[in-house]
């Protein structure tokens, strides 16, 4: 009887671990895939930074079809914009900047072209503008929206860019932000046009 | 008797001899066994040590039990999230953890840079439609609780969402308003999600009403797993014209 029950608390210990074991393995987090490639819209208010980006080594997409896209981007000044003091506020209008962010998706190689339009409010600023990446397959051109603090140190913007070329049909919505350059940007390529609220 | 002397004196030499090579050692485990009957699992050898048979189990059910930790810790499923953009179950009502990296408080007046928490909870799932290879939903409706380091922009929320998505990617779009005890924010919030929803980041910028009137707030949700990251400004004026 004694070793009777010993088997039977036994089998149920394994069964018990057997069921856990099976439950966990139900998980699939998705994997997260990662840059090698291309640029996106950043501004930064007056800071004409000329930082070059350092590779990531993460995972490159297949280069086709909806993805999820991440990266970095660090932008230099190619052409001063104009300031106007309107009471508190001190516009920045014009500004032009270079990308040379990199993205691990092949379709968003190439040097990203910004505008960068700003109302500086101490050392915040709301922020908008224009992108424009182009490669030899095609390019991505939208405008963009976001907001800078630490005078112009940390960022968060965010666009639309419509496919042309080889990207026809295709959008890419971009995430840039973090606390200083490079930025983070994260952000998708799918078929189909922005969303019109 | 000299002869009767030599007898004795062989005899007694005999005997002596016999006993001394009589093996005369004593196993206490086989007479304990023939006491009390033969139990074929009295003990068991661990590592060379004999081990009574509870201790044995004790042992067996710690080292199973450590097994069992092990896989539940390895590959358990809570570790999902109840994004805000996830095709959600009719009732349910996740919520996300805050991250609790609160910066120090701003002073509640003028021009901030903002940073805090929030956390969701689904009102209406809405309903979703197949539309070639996309999956239009559309109703998404969700409370907020926003904790941040400037009492302006902490409060509750509503957020009307919807989302199409395509493959494990999708688009979000709708409204935001943030409401507490002074005054509201509300305002149009777009953005993407991604591992099949499991992640997202949508931005829009909110304009002030009530004691926030003239001010806007520019908000950066960006959400990954359990936790749901706020950020932003409040400036002094409208959003960014087209």
């Amino acid at each position: 009887m004694r070793s009777h029950a010993r088997l039977i608390l036994a089998l149920a210990i394994v069964i018990l671990v057997a069921v856990a074991c099976g439950t966990g393995a139900t998980t699939s987090p998705s994997q997260i895939e990662t840059p090698t490639q291309a640029p996106t819209a950043t501004p930064a208010p007056t800071v004409a930074p000329t930082a070059r980006p350092t590779a990531t080594p993460i995972p490159t997409t297949d280069g086709q079809g909806p993805e999820y896209v991440v990266g970095t981007s660090s932008v230099s000044v190619t052409k001063d914009g104009t300031e106007t003091i309107v009471g508190d506020v001190t516009q920045l209008r014009g500004q032009e900047m270079t990308d040379f962010g990199t993205m691990n998706d092949a379709r968003l190689k190439g040097t990203g072209l910004i505008t960068l339009n700003a109302d500086i409010y101490g050392s915040i600023a709301s922020e908008w503008g224009t992108t424009r990446t182009e490669n030899a397959a095609g390019a991505w051109e939208g405008t963009w929206t976001g907001a800078s603090w630490n005078n112009g140190e940390a960022t968060s913007v965010s666009g639309w860019l419509i496919g042309s070329g080889a990207y026809a049909g295709y959008t890419y919505y971009f995430h840039a932000y973090g606390p200083s350059m490079p930025f983070q940007v994260e952000g998708i390529i799918f078929k189909g046009s922005p969303p019109t609220p | 008797m000299p002869e009767l002397d030599q007898f004795e004196g062989r005899l007694a030499a005999a005997v002596h001899a016999f006993a001394d090579r009589a093996d005369t050692r004593v196993d206490p485990l086989a007479v304990a066994e023939r006491a009390i009957g033969r139990r074929r699992f009295a003990s068991l050898v661990w590592l060379g040590r004999p081990l009574p048979v509870t201790a044995s189990i004790l042992l067996v059910l710690g080292l199973l039990l450590a097994l069992l930790a092990w896989s539940v810790g390895v590959g358990a499923p809570w570790d999902h999230r109840t994004s805000i953009v996830l095709l959600p179950a009719p009732t349910a009502a996740p919520t996300t953890g805050p991250s609790a990296t609160l910066m120090p408080t701003t002073d509640g007046a003028g021009a901030e840079h903002v940073t805090g928490s929030g956390t969701f909870s689904i009102v209406d799932s809405g309903t979703s439609t197949q539309v070639g290879d996309t999956t239009q939903l559309r109703g998404f409706v969700a409370q907020s609780t926003d904790t941040m380091n400037d009492p302006r922009v902490s409060g509750t929320g509503t957020l009307r969402l919807s989302i199409d998505t395509h493959d494990q990617v999708g688009t979000e779009w709708g409204t935001y308003r943030l409401v507490n005890a002074d005054g509201a924010w509300e305002g149009p919030l777009a953005g993407a999600a991604w591992s099949g929803g499991d992640a997202s980041a949508v931005t829009g910028y909110l304009v002030g009403s009530g004691a926030n009137a003239g001010w806007t707030y520019y908000i950066d949700v960006r959400s990954s797993g359990f936790a749901t990251e706020l950020k932003g400004i409040i400036f002094p004026g409208p959003p960014p014209g087209p």
